[in-house]
């Protein structure tokens, strides 16, 4: 495969609580390539958002603290690099987009001059080339009218709409790497279908990698090549998306893909349920912070905490007793 | 077929709204709505932000009073009642919400959540009322030794089992679940949905299960209303709607929904544009403009629900296809 755009290593960002040091992200490795789509996908403080942020240093610090890890793009390393060098990577060769546009989007200014602004702060451009270059983006980003839009506040705007607004100045500067935050989690199932078709080819048009945030193993299934599934802060399991939904190796994986209701269950039917919770992380507990949910958990697991390591396959899991691979002898 | 449990007629709702700079406006939530729910079944009500699913599910509790229409719940005139029967009558019709956070009230105990249906309605208190309450809490898989707890010391999956368990307290028949679990995590998600279907079987409860999730939907369902900016627009048994469904709008959300089978080689239908404002609905069906299939007729004439096959309703023109 090709050398990756955006490399994170061993990250791992703690917060500090009242009841003591939280490791959000713990250890969490990443590969972006370009005109690929990395999907993270887990459930709430699973550690997913905390990473992305963590990506672009956009984290208060303190509570905040990147403990140690790289994040290595176009030969820096962004933990290392300085508020300026910062400054000019966000927004301009790495861009992001949340789950909220409302509350991404300043309300009182014209959705044109803040994407102008993305552009301004970037690029040496006057006023006219900027106006021109705000009206081709959000022509790409199919919103009609566009000329009449640039006017308008957010709050005229539907969500589905501004959510393209936000994509738009995600573009601005034409980024090497988008990070998209739960970008449809909250729109409707036929705006979310307009939204990850856009992005898609967007993806494919400017051969940009993109890491895409979800919770819905749905959404993961239809736009990404590649996923790395995140639970208490550690990458559990990653793959492409063909390994990890035919043949999940860890026990989580699996018990979420069996949790959904799908053509699998019979309506009606109870659907299978992965006991217990997520464990809290401060502290982290001993050995696999799943082995009290598992139903594979073995006394190793307990005490030895297991790392992602290659599978056969190519894909990599973190787990003593991985699922078996159907049809493969024991 | 016996008479059924909830049966709803026309029921309609509008509200008046500022329309901007002093104007008033008025927005049709609920239109012309027909249903029907039998003891013990499932009738799914889905559609996408605003169609009205939420409002027409307070209109059948008369949380909100209806505009016009019949709601009839055990045979009776729901409208009709005066405010005790009212009363008397909301012991068997019960609502669980969607988000677990804002409806429970955060300065009172898990019991005295739970238990304040009984008391207010007088049907136990003291030692009595604990230990219902108590039998309450295991039913929905808490330990009765948190009911001196409070809310927030619980999580979302939790807190939708005390919201559940409050529901239960009055033996109702028909449960309106609004969103109950659009808030939670899949692995949670599934353990409610197994509650509520273990209830369901235990309690012969009738749901009325709210939800965007299409899927969500199909798992617990007989039954399949779709809404489209206030009004039905398909209305059939749940295998039928999933398979063969009768409307371009039921078509495109199906199609819309992200299926969990990487490479699963469907067709989606993505529809152009947004929702219309139900302040300025289109004249016609009011699905035409985004629809793919929409032919001269859908913009000029209202398309009505009618049976395009046995027990399979849906408001086009051009169905069945």
């Amino acid at each position: 495969m090709s050398e990756p755009v955006l490399e994170v290593r061993d990250l791992c960002t703690s917060f500090t609580t009242r009841r003591g040091k939280l490791t959000a992200v713990d250890g969490v490795d990443l590969e972006l390539h370009a005109g690929q789509t990395l999907c993270m996908v887990g459930e709430s403080g699973c550690g997913k958002s905390v990473s992305a942020l963590s990506i672009l240093r956009l984290l208060p610090e303190p509570p905040a603290r990147i403990e140690r890890g790289q994040v290595l793009f176009e030969g820096h390393d962004l933990l290392r690099a300085s508020p300026e060098a910062l400054r000019t990577v966000r927004g301009n060769r790495i861009a992001m987009i949340f789950q909220e546009p409302m509350t991404s989007l300043n309300p009182v200014f014209r959705i044109g001059v803040q994407i102008e602004e993305a552009i301004r702060v970037h690029r040496d451009l006057g006023r006219t080339e900027r106006q021109a270059r705000v009206l081709e983006l959000l022509e790409l980003v199919g919103i009609p009218e566009p000329r009449a839009r640039m006017r308008d506040y957010p709050h005229q705007l539907s969500g589905g709409m501004r959510q393209r607004v936000m994509i738009a100045m995600a573009l601005a500067n034409d980024p090497a790497v988008l990070i998209a935050d739960e970008p449809t989690t909250a729109l409707d199932v036929t705006i979310q279908a307009q939204i990850l078709e856009l992005i898609d080819s967007l993806k494919r048009r400017f051969g940009m990698a993109v890491l895409f945030i979800t919770h819905d193993l749905g959404v993961v299934a239809e736009t990404g090549q590649r996923v790395a599934v995140l639970y208490a802060g550690r990458v559990v399991e990653s793959g492409s998306v063909e390994q990890i939904f035919a043949a999940p190796r860890h026990p989580y994986t699996r018990g979420l893909l069996d949790s959904l209701p799908s053509q699998r269950v019979r309506p009606g039917q109870p659907l299978h349920v992965i006991g217990g919770r997520v464990p809290d992380l401060a502290p982290r507990p001993k050995g696999c912070s799943f082995r009290e949910r598992c139903s594979r958990a073995l006394e190793r697991c307990a005490v030895d905490d297991p790392v992602l390591e290659p599978t056969p396959a190519g894909s990599a899991v973190a787990c003593h007793n991985p699922v078996p691979v159907p049809g493969a002898r024991q | 077929m016996s008479e059924p449990l909830l049966q709803v007629r026309g029921l309609s709702k509008s509200f008046e709204v500022s329309g901007g700079l002093g104007r008033r406006a008025r927005l049709q939530a609920v239109a012309e709505v027909d249903l029907e729910l039998a003891a013990g079944e499932t009738l799914g009500l889905v559609g996408e932000s605003g169609c009205g699913k939420s409002t027409l599910a307070r209109l059948i509790l008369r949380l909100i009073e209806p505009d016009a229409g019949e709601i009839r719940f055990e045979g009776r005139d729901v409208r009709a009642l005066s405010r005790a029967e009212l009363r008397t009558l909301r012991r068997r019709m019960q609502i669980v919400f969607q988000d677990p956070f804002a409806s429970l009230n955060p300065r009172m105990t898990v019991g005295e959540i739970v238990g304040e249906g009984l008391l207010v309605h007088r049907l136990a208190s003291g030692a009595e009322l604990e230990k219902r309450v108590a039998e309450l809490l295991d039913t929905v898989g808490l330990s009765p030794d948190q009911a001196a707890r409070y809310p927030h010391e619980f999580s979302g999956g939790q807190r939708q089992r005390i919201g559940i368990a409050r529901a239960l307290a009055l033996e109702p028949r028909l449960v309106v679940a609004d969103e109950p679990v659009s808030s939670l995590d899949v692995s949670i998600q599934a353990q409610i949905l197994n509650l509520l279907l273990e209830l369901q079987q235990r309690f012969g409860l009738a749901y009325l299960f709210i939800s965007h999730d299409l899927r969500v939907v199909r798992h617990l369902s007989r039954r399949v209303a779709v809404m489209y900016l206030g009004r039905v627009v398909e209305n059939a048994p749940a295998e039928r709607l999933y398979e063969h469904p009768q409307h371009p709008y039921t078509q495109a959300l199906l199609s819309a929904v992200p299926v969990p089978e990487p490479g699963a080689g469907r067709r989606r239908i993505v529809l152009s544009g947004d929702v219309p404002s139900p302040l300025d609905p289109p004249s016609g069906c009011p699905f035409h403009p985004r629809c793919p299939k929409a032919i001269e007729r859908c913009s000029v004439e209202r398309p009505r629900l009618r049976e395009v096959a046995p027990s399979h309703f849906s408001a086009c023109h051009l169905a069945p296809f």
